[in-house]
């Protein structure tokens, strides 16, 4: 199928060469509709095990949803929704595994099942409830997610503001919980930890949302025994079930690179999502699967903003035994704020949203859409990669050499951020980089930049303005945000 | 300045009993004058009269806890002039005395009744626009203007009164002829001890002519200022600027439409440094007064705000800071002159934080907040009243205070038991030259306003005087107390009474509904006895109870030392045999409840529905019904609708005795009549009939088909409780991380927005009533004897596991934990009965092995074992078991209090127990 559909999406391209291009001409957004009574404040998605969706929402319904691929879907009507659970607290994640469905309430680890098969839960059973809540409206759990041990991971959120019942244990943790209900808590300092996922090769990432003790937003690695920064939670670390030692004291004003001095085991994020440039408020995340279904970015990650309602793309590779890359836009304009993407049986993207609370960009209250890939290739960076002298750039389709060659086309900066206790991080130690070389590949599809004064533990930030594709197109997004923290040897 | 009351007093006696005066004859007109007048306070009948001739206090001047002192609420001023020329049924007890001496008692009196909690203060009182308009429309529409002379006329009542920019606006035409005005109260008394004095009348006034209302404390504050303030006019006299800016605060965050929409509340605030108080999201502020500008030039203001917010000067848009975003700065910047400009800030907020600064900067003037001393509002200032402080010098006051007693004064006011001044009732003279009735009475001697007819009538009852000692009959009993409390100003009975045409355009329904007379008059009085219940009598009378919303006119609250036995008057006149009520049972209750449906009679089209509003207009709601309306009552306006002419627009739902529902109990009026009462009988556990919109606000939960589950944070719960609402009205809590059922009620089940709106979070409360609270405490323990120790440790640290939940394939959860190896699920389950649902818990108990488990299933402070094997806990809960042959409950008196423990055998088979509780 694939292969006819880019044929006529090239001779397309080819015919609207002048036209400028936009990203809905490559990827186009469906809107699965809900009728009345349906809140779909999406907090979790999954597919059974027979390709149906199942949601779980932030009022602690989950919802089985029929003919949400269906090619009418978008006519009212079409989409069906079952109510196979209700009475849950504030369920932000949902899994299939071993026909159960698990979820995380605020109060336990739970999972569900349907004995009869109408569709409605018939049995609960929980797994694991080592932790209390101080019933706080941030005392929220997000997971679980199949960490490499072989067990649920979760991830917990930090309270803001009262608590009824006083201080609870075990906020801002990342919590590791077997099936038969033994736990232990494997990374701490966490902030708003909005969004968890194991990576095809096993390790579990997380992305943290901006704020006191976290400079900048950021997608990083849950390392066995790895503090994040955020101290409110970590007195939970002299109880026995930490394992890991004493963290120690976050330094209030350090920049991030040095933080380690202080905290070895503080873990520098795989990437940074620079404030208002890349969204503001990472959510959840998915390694694309599809092996070109989607598009170009097989092995990339796509990652939900619930502020700027919309899907950033990261690239990530291993460097000195770490993760890191870059951040790239990807498609705005989603309806709300997007909490969760699961890909869907086609190997479109589904989307879960809400603005509850929390205002997004988007204009609906919340709901769920899908992002199909028109089979149109975009004109994109396709990959950043660190090199020990500047990085090297791939694209989607062939650049137009003359257009990429004068280095003071491009700019380039870095910078990096603080970590302290008022909100948020301004850009930190912000210098202007030389490219003093590009060189394009003989094919067009790679871009050789030699870069003075890389620094470790810094974003690099790289805007394309004047590069063209060798059809004359400017790059769909012409901006990318390495965050580098080793410089390859 | 001559004072109103002195008007008043003018006017024929007492307004009330007018109508009285030809329905009684001409003794009885003079037995109520002896007690309206207070005779019997100096006079005092002979024990057996004391029935018909009560003593009803005068008001209260020395004040007491929950009253202010004359000297608090009256102006001295005021006081002296009342003392000159009093008037309604105080006497004048000073006219006969020689002029010397008559102006030293004056003074006297004046100082005592000064010292009584004076000198009267009223400090600068902001005119808040909102809050005068508001009393304005509460006074021409709750009642005030059934015994008071309204103040306008209703068609005004749509204009403003007050414009912003102007003051108050001229009063348009105005018909004078209503009596019992309130034009003096500005000169008598402040907005403070008016609004003090509005909350409880009655202590201050004790003998219940002038009734409570009901008014919330921002109510009393608004009739107060609307009483006191009206006349004050921008600049005139009384009128001053007074440091800080009004504020009005707006549960909307749509501030675009804030014209014409009543503040929630309004108030002065110092300055713009921080916002009053508000709820999290969702709102608006709208800050008005004047700004002072120390030196003309250009003047930049600022406003930094979170979401939105203007700023006017002069009615000039200056800074335009609107749309959401966080807190976010934005200036303009205007030509002002010196002086006194005016200014109005608009903030509103939708979600997430807020705030807003506001600053300005001109010449000579960095950029810094506006300092409340630059911030003007409209106030009125009280002129000095020099009597006030004159009037306290002790010695003169000592004077008073004897004056008063020897005048006789005390008779009356704050009356103690000292014996009555007079002579007995039984020994005077009616026509004694000098007489209190004589035309001159001797000095010393009470005057008052008599007029020949007065005098005849207090003659003739004093004639008949033995005759007071024949007890009055029930009729002529009721009679009095409608007609000494004015009742038929609003309602009418046997043809007598009802709003006058005069009055009619002061009753008024809540906004344009269309529920014509009925919706705004109050009921006609005929039947009544028989009508309501004799409890539910007694709580209109005398518990404020009210069934129609909609109607803007209150019943008044006399007190129950005035009206107490009405309520069993009535009953007595009116009522009538009634037949036994239909039986109760649930199948009844159901087809009721089908009856009341769209597909059938159709209640709903026009009724409201246990909280929930009814398809059409919102007539009385019927979860109200069976707990008030007789039965017998209630089949005859089904049956019979034109023997009560009641005057409703309640159609005839049996036309020709012929049912439109022929298939519930085969179209039989009679046995659907009593399938609706058994329905009704539940009261605001009714389950709720097919067709009913439910549209109480997006969060209101509503169960009908099937249970309803929500997980809360839950008051004296842990944050992890699960909400289950059944249909037939009976919502539960129980705290899973306790494995404890918390709380039963009834009624309305839950609504959500504290829990699904905004970020949430609210620690949420039983919505319905009824509320039954469980023990605390772990439900179960494995104890070694039926009186060991209860624990008290949490249920985690007693070794409890949460095990999840089954759901039934009813919809409704069964929550599993296990202590110590015993498994137990947990089933609540709803049972509709008389008067609304109770509830059964079942437990199954699923061990390995023998032995015994303790379940606690009530604790109070008394329980007690009832003959047939039921429990009794504290009068308010009885508890039946039913589980294993050898299983024994015992009573344990603990020293936290008693408790009901029942021991349950364990064995290999699962053991069921089921515990009724009825409440």
């Amino acid at each position: 199928m694939v292969g006819p559909l880019l044929l006529a999406a090239a001779a397309l391209a080819a015919q609207d060469a002048a036209a400028p291009e936009e990203e809905a001409d490559f990827y186009r957004l469906i809107t699965v509709p809900q009728p009345e009574g349906v809140v779909l404040e999406v907090g979790g998605m999954a597919l059974l095990p027979d390709g149906r969706p199942i949601v779980c929402t932030r009022r602690g319904q989950v919802w089985v949803v029929d003919n949400a691929f269906a090619a009418d879907a978008e006519e009212p009507g079409v989409v069906r929704y079952t109510l196979f659970a209700e009475g849950l607290q504030e369920t932000l994640g949902l899994l299939v595994h071993e026909g159960w469905i698990y979820t995380v309430q605020r109060g336990e680890l739970s999972r569900m099942r349907d004995v009869d098969g109408d569709d409605r839960m018939d049995e609960l059973e929980t797994v694991a409830d080592p932790w209390h809540i101080s019933g706080n409206y941030h005392e929220y759990n997000f997971g679980p997610r199949l960490g490499p041990d072989g067990r649920l991971w979760i991830t917990t959120n930090k309270p803001f503001g009262g608590e009824p019942f006083g201080r609870a244990n075990w906020r801002g943790f990342a919590l590791s919980i077997g099936l038969d209900g033994t736990w232990e808590p494997v990374c701490c300092g966490l902030r708003s930890p909005a969004g968890i996922q194991n990576s095809p090769w096993g390790d579990v990432f997380y992305t943290d949302n901006q704020g006191e003790w976290c400079g900048a937003s950021k997608l990083s690695l849950l390392r066995p025994g790895s503090c994040h920064g955020h101290p409110w939670g970590m007195f939970s670390c002299e109880e026995s079930e930490w394992t890991y030692g004493d963290p120690g004291d976050p330094p209030d004003g350090v920049l991030m690179p040095d933080v380690h001095e202080t905290i070895p085991s503080f873990e520098l994020p795989a990437v940074w999502f620079p404030y208002d440039k890349t969204g503001r408020s990472p959510s959840g995340f998915v390694w694309d699967q599809t092996d070109g279904a989607f598009g170009p970015f097989a092995g990339q990650v796509f990652v939900g903003d619930q502020y700027a309602a919309m899907l950033l793309r990261v690239y990530l590779e291993e460097v000195g035994g770490r993760y890191q890359g870059a951040v790239f836009p990807f498609r705005r304009g989603l309806a709300s704020g997007v909490i969760r993407v699961a890909w869907g049986t086609d190997q479109t993207l589904m989307v879960g949203m809400s603005d509850r609370g929390w205002p997004s960009l988007g204009s609906a209250p919340f709901g769920l859409q899908r992002v199909a890939w028109t089979g149109k290739m975009p004109f994109e960076i396709h990959e950043m990669r660190a090199r020990p002298d500047g990085f090297e750039l791939t694209f989607t389709r062939p650049i137009d050499p003359a257009t990429a060659e004068d280095p003071s086309a491009l700019r380039m900066e870095s910078y990096t951020y603080r970590l302290h206790a008022s909100y948020g991080s301004a850009e930190m130690e912000t210098q202007e980089l030389d490219v003093v070389e590009a060189r394009p590949s003989e094919d067009g599809l790679t871009l050789r930049l030699k870069v003075d004064g890389l620094r470790a533990g810094y974003v690099h930030e790289l805007h394309l303005p004047e590069l063209r594709s060798a059809d004359g197109q400017p790059l769909l997004h012409d901006d990318a945000y390495y965050t580098l923290i080793e410089i390859p040897e | 300045m001559l004072l109103t009351p002195i008007v008043v007093a003018a006017l024929p006696l007492l307004s009330a009993p007018q109508a009285g005066v030809r329905a009684v004859g001409v003794a009885a007109r003079g037995e109520e004058l002896l007690t309206e007048l207070r005779c019997v306070a100096c006079h005092a009948p002979e024990d057996a009269w004391s029935e018909r001739l009560p003593l009803l206090p005068a008001p209260s001047l020395t004040g007491s806890e929950s009253s202010d002192g004359v000297g608090k609420r009256a102006r001295a001023s005021w006081i002296a002039a009342h003392l000159a020329e009093p008037g309604d049924e105080m006497p004048d007890l000073l006219g006969g005395l020689p002029a010397a001496e008559r102006e030293a008692a004056a003074n006297e009196l004046l100082a005592y009744l000064v010292s009584l909690g004076g000198p009267f203060e009223d400090g600068p009182v902001p005119i808040l626009p909102a809050r005068l308009e508001r009393g304005r429309q509460l006074y021409h529409s709750i009642g005030c203007v059934a015994c008071h002379a309204p103040l306008e006329v209703p068609e005004d009542l749509e204009l403003p009164l007050w414009s912003f920019e102007g003051g108050l606006l001229e009063d348009a035409a105005f018909d004078e002829t209503f009596e019992r005005s309130l034009t003096h109260l500005p000169d008598k008394t402040g907005h403070e001890a008016l609004a003090r004095f509005l909350l409880d009348p009655r202590s201050t006034r004790p003998s219940g002519e002038m009734p409570s209302l009901g008014l919330s404390e921002s109510e009393a504050q608004a009739l107060a200022q609307y009483l006191t303030l009206r006349e004050v006019r921008a600049d005139g006299p009384g009128f001053d600027y007074a440091p800080g800016l009004i504020y009005e605060y707006f549960e909307t965050d749509n501030p675009a439409k804030l014209e014409g929409v009543m503040p929630v509340r309004a108030e002065v605030v110092e300055n713009l440094d921080e916002l009053p108080e508000h709820r999290p999201d969702h709102f608006s502020f709208r800050f008005r007064g004047f700004v002072l500008v120390p030196e003309g030039g250009r003047w930049t203001f600022y406003t930094t705000s979170d979401d939105g917010s203007r700023l006017y000067v002069d009615d000039e848009l200056v800074v335009d800071n609107w749309g959401n975003h966080p807190m976010r700065e934005r200036s303009g910047e205007v030509n002002l002159i010196a002086g006194r400009h005016a200014i109005e800030v608009v903030m509103y907020e939708q979600g997430g934080g807020e705030g807003l600064e506001v600053a300005w900067a001109g010449p000579g003037l960095p950029k810094g907040a506006i300092p409340s001393s630059a911030l003007r509002h409209w106030a009125r200032v009280s002129p000095p009243d020099p009597r006030g402080e004159e009037a306290l010098e002790p010695a003169l006051v000592a004077r008073g205070a004897e004056r008063f007693r020897a005048l006789g004064c005390s008779a009356c006011h704050d009356a103690d038991d000292e014996p009555a001044p007079g002579k007995r009732l039984r020994d005077l003279d009616a026509l004694a030259p000098g007489g209190c009735l004589d035309e001159a009475p001797k000095a010393g001697l009470p005057r008052y306003e008599l007029d020949a007819a007065d005098r005849g009538h207090l003659r003739a009852a004093l004639a008949a005087r033995y005759g007071f000692s024949r007890p009055l009959t029930p009729g002529a009993k009721l009679q009095r107390t409608l007609n000494r409390l004015d009742c038929y100003a609003c309602h009418e009975r046997d043809g007598r009474g009802g709003p006058s045409d005069d009055h009619l355009g002061y009753f008024r329904v809540e906004g344009d509904l269309d529920l014509g007379d009925e919706g705004r008059l109050p009921p006609t009085l005929d039947h009544v006895g028989w009508k309501l219940l004799p409890h539910a009598l007694d709580g209109v009378l005398t518990q404020g109870e009210a069934v129609r919303p909609y109607m803007l006119t209150r019943m008044p609250q006399f007190g129950a030392e005035h009206v107490g036995t009405v309520a069993a008057l009535l009953s007595r006149i009116d009522g009538r045999p009634s037949d036994p009520p239909p039986l109760f049972s649930a199948d009844e209750v159901d087809i009721g409840r089908s009856l009341a449906g769209t597909n059938a009679l159709g209640c709903i089209q026009c009724h409201d529905l246990a909280g929930h509003k009814g398809l059409g207009i919102p007539a009385v709601d019927l979860a109200t019904v069976g707990s008030r309306i007789d039965p017998s009552w209630f089949r005859t306006l089904l049956l019979d609708p034109w023997s009560i002419r009641m005057g409703s627009r309640m159609p005839s739902f049996f036309p020709d005795g012929e049912s439109p529902a022929k298939d519930l109990h085969g179209g039989d009026p009679a046995r659907q009549t009593d399938a609706l009462w058994s329905w009704l009988s539940l009261g605001s556990s009714m389950p709720l009939p097919e067709g009913l919109v439910v549209d109480e606000g997006e969060y209101e939960l509503v169960p009908i088909d099937r249970p309803i589950t929500v997980g809360v944070f839950f008051k004296d719960a842990s944050a992890r409780t699960v909400l289950v609402g059944f249909p037939e009205r009976l919502g539960v809590a129980f705290d899973v991380e306790s494995s404890r059922l918390t709380r039963a009620w009834r009624g309305r089940f839950f609504n959500a927005e504290g829990t699904w709106h905004g970020r949430a979070g609210k620690l949420e409360d039983a919505m319905g009533q009824d509320v039954l609270a469980f023990p605390d405490g772990v439900p179960f323990a494995r104890l070694d004897a039926d009186d060991a120790e209860w624990p008290t440790r949490s249920a985690d640290d007693v070794g409890y596991r949460v095990r999840g939940r089954r759901v039934a394939p009813e919809g409704d959860p069964i929550f599993r934990y296990e202590l110590d190896g015993v498994e137990i699920d947990e089933r609540v389950l709803p049972k509709l009965g008389p008067g609304g649902a109770t509830l059964t818990r079942s437990f199954q108990l699923s061990s390995d092995g023998a032995g015994w488990i303790h379940f606690r299933a009530a604790t109070g402070e008394r329980i007690e074992a009832l003959p047939d094997g039921e429990f009794r806990v504290d009068d308010d809960q009885v508890l039946s078991l039913r589980g294993p042959a050898n299983l024994h409950a015992v009573v344990h008196e603990g020293p936290a209090g008693a408790e009901l423990r029942i021991a349950v055998p364990l064995s290999s088979q699962p053991t069921l127990l089921e515990v009724d509780v009825r409440w």
